[in-house]
């Protein structure tokens, strides 16, 4: 039937210049009965014109803002401290602090697992012989026998496909008698492992949150808590080693820290080498450490962890759980302070 | 030889920000028309390029060179007005609803006053006529409308773009097209079609 609805297409492409002869022919017999269709191929014609180059012009900010927003998403990945560590080898830090961390807080524990989705569940998991945390350098090498934890079949799984992340997990958790070069220090400071990166990108919104935790060196601090009520809460955590304070002990040292409100209390990261400048400030107005191995904030030996994994963490029976070390510049220091 | 091009996309895909800056420098203007002929106002507008060239740079990684990459770009591009575009309907009132002869169901949107023609300045005003009747076409037709008329793709790159078979291409163009001409044509703007034309022969 020669409709108009049947000429529409061979309007458009004549428009375009795209219909082919035979087609063309056809058309133009069409449109010399039919004005609307003579009329319809003009003003498609006109259409494309008016439309062609047509551009906006947009706003002079508009690169800038791109660039810069790019900067801030990268800075929120990834962390001064996470970059510290990170330069140390050492994301094992993380994974000591998960250590410690278990069965404790378990909130803390999920942001450190959504940040770490790949290594940060499953490295703590104890191996049987003590073998497997060992350091390997290369995915094949942490694949293989040697790195394959002895836990459930499940278990089993998740690490194995976590390999890349129990590289770096791995890293810190030296057999009870480690030989000496176990320990290898990634000297580069931007070497960011691409698992790791890409662990920070998965969750985003968790990572930022959770990196909001710790300080950015020379960032700007938000203003310190109100003083405190009479009753300061006093709660045992564990951030490899936490100072638990009220908000009267803080010395102004800690200001220049960056901190992070989180209602109830005020979460201030800071390495040893840092606390170590303000402790004595911090045990003159009564503070004191939790955790294990830390007596001495300003020692330089390796801080030791031997908090033994919670429940489902821990080893099969027979077993003991690792003794993990880190180096002391890489190992984090809570502190919290508690508003009431 | 490696073009420029994909010199600069290689890369701003291993992180070189000053290879990227250069790629955003060279489509920021297209991005930009694309967003604003499918949300019809410069905030979303420029919203919109943000978030489109954050998603290309976090998605470099993907980009195999399989097609060009301008047209990569402008599937990721289109991918996102489409869905801004879609959600905004959503989100205001009831659309209008015609029904075509050919069956098929073209809605009509309100007009976000906004942003009406009459606020803007606009280049002329035939341009100005067809931002606003585009704006009450539906946003797969603003999209290849777009695509086709004001940035100049092929078929073939209209049908990778929007992920679309050639046919379609071609049939919705065609729709497009006429519905834009069917709204100008019903706000007394342009295109009077000779037979319906009563000042003919005036």
């Amino acid at each position: 039937m020669d409709t108009c609805e049947n000429y529409q297409e061979a309007l458009s492409l004549s428009a375009d210049g795209l219909l082919d002869e035979a087609g063309q022919q056809a058309l133009e017999a069409h449109t010399a009965v039919c004005p609307d269709c003579a009329a319809r191929l003009e003003a498609f014609a006109a259409l494309r014109d008016a439309m062609a180059g047509w551009e906006e012009i947009p706003p002079d900010t508009l690169t800038p803002g791109i660039l810069y927003k790019l900067d801030l998403e990268s800075r929120q990945r990834v962390h001064p401290i996470r970059k510290k560590l990170i330069a140390m080898g050492s994301l094992a830090a993380v994974a000591v602090l998960i250590v410690a961390l278990q069965g404790r807080l378990p909130a803390q524990i999920q942001q450190i697992r959504d940040m770490f989705p790949h290594g940060g569940a499953t490295a703590p998991q104890p191996p049987a012989d003590g073998n497997m945390f060992i350091m390997s350098d290369t995915r094949d090498q942490a694949m293989g026998g040697q790195a394959a934890p002895p836990a459930t079949e499940g278990a089993m799984t998740e690490s194995s496909m976590d390999a890349p992340a129990m590289d770096n997990g791995g890293a810190a958790f030296k057999a009870p008698e480690p030989p000496d070069d176990t320990l290898r220090v990634m000297p580069d400071a931007d070497a960011v492992p691409p698992d790791a990166a890409m662990a920070a990108t998965a969750t985003p919104r968790t990572a930022e949150r959770d990196l909001q935790t710790a300080p950015a060196e020379g960032a700007d601090t938000t203003p310190m808590p109100p003083e405190p009520s009479p009753a300061v809460k006093r709660a045992v955590t564990h951030y490899v080693n936490t100072v638990v304070l009220s908000a009267a002990q803080v010395p102004e040292e800690l200001a220049a820290f960056a901190q992070t409100d989180l209602g109830d209390r005020v979460e201030i990261v800071v390495t040893r080498s840092e606390l170590a400048a303000v402790w004595p400030k911090l045990q003159e107005k009564g503070a004191a450490m939790t955790g294990e191995g830390i007596d001495d904030v300003s020692s330089s030996n390796g801080l030791a962890v031997s908090e033994p994994p919670m429940a489902n963490d821990l080893p099969p029976a027979g077993t003991t759980p690792p003794q993990a070390t880190v180096p002391p510049e890489a190992a984090d220091v809570l502190i919290v302070v508690y508003k009431q | 030889m490696e073009s420029t091009e994909s010199a600069l996309v290689r890369q701003a895909s291993e992180g070189d920000r000053k290879a990227f800056e250069s790629l955003v420098r060279s489509y920021e203007k297209k991005v930009y028309t694309l967003a604003y002929r499918m949300s019809h106002n410069p905030d979303d507008a420029f919203d919109l390029s943000q978030e489109i060239f954050l998603r290309v740079y976090k998605s470099l990684a993907f980009f195999k060179g399989e097609s060009s990459f301008s047209t990569w770009l402008y599937r990721l591009a289109s991918n996102t007005c489409l869905d801004h575009v879609r959600k905004e309907k959503r989100r205001r009132e009831q659309p209008l609803t015609v029904h075509r002869p050919d069956g098929e169901e073209h809605s009509l949107e309100w007009p976000d006053i906004r942003y009406s023609p009459e606020s803007e300045f606009e280049k002329n005003e035939l341009r100005q006529a067809i931002a606003s009747a585009m704006q009450s076409l539906s946003p797969e037709h603003r999209a290849i409308l777009t695509l086709r008329d004001i940035q100049g793709l092929s078929y073939e790159e209209i049908s990778e773009a929007l992920s679309l078979q050639a046919g379609t291409v071609k049939s919705r163009l065609a729709r497009a097209r006429e519905s834009l001409r069917a709204v100008l044509v019903a706000r007394g703007n342009f295109f009077e079609s000779e037979s319906s034309n009563p000042s003919k022969g005036r």
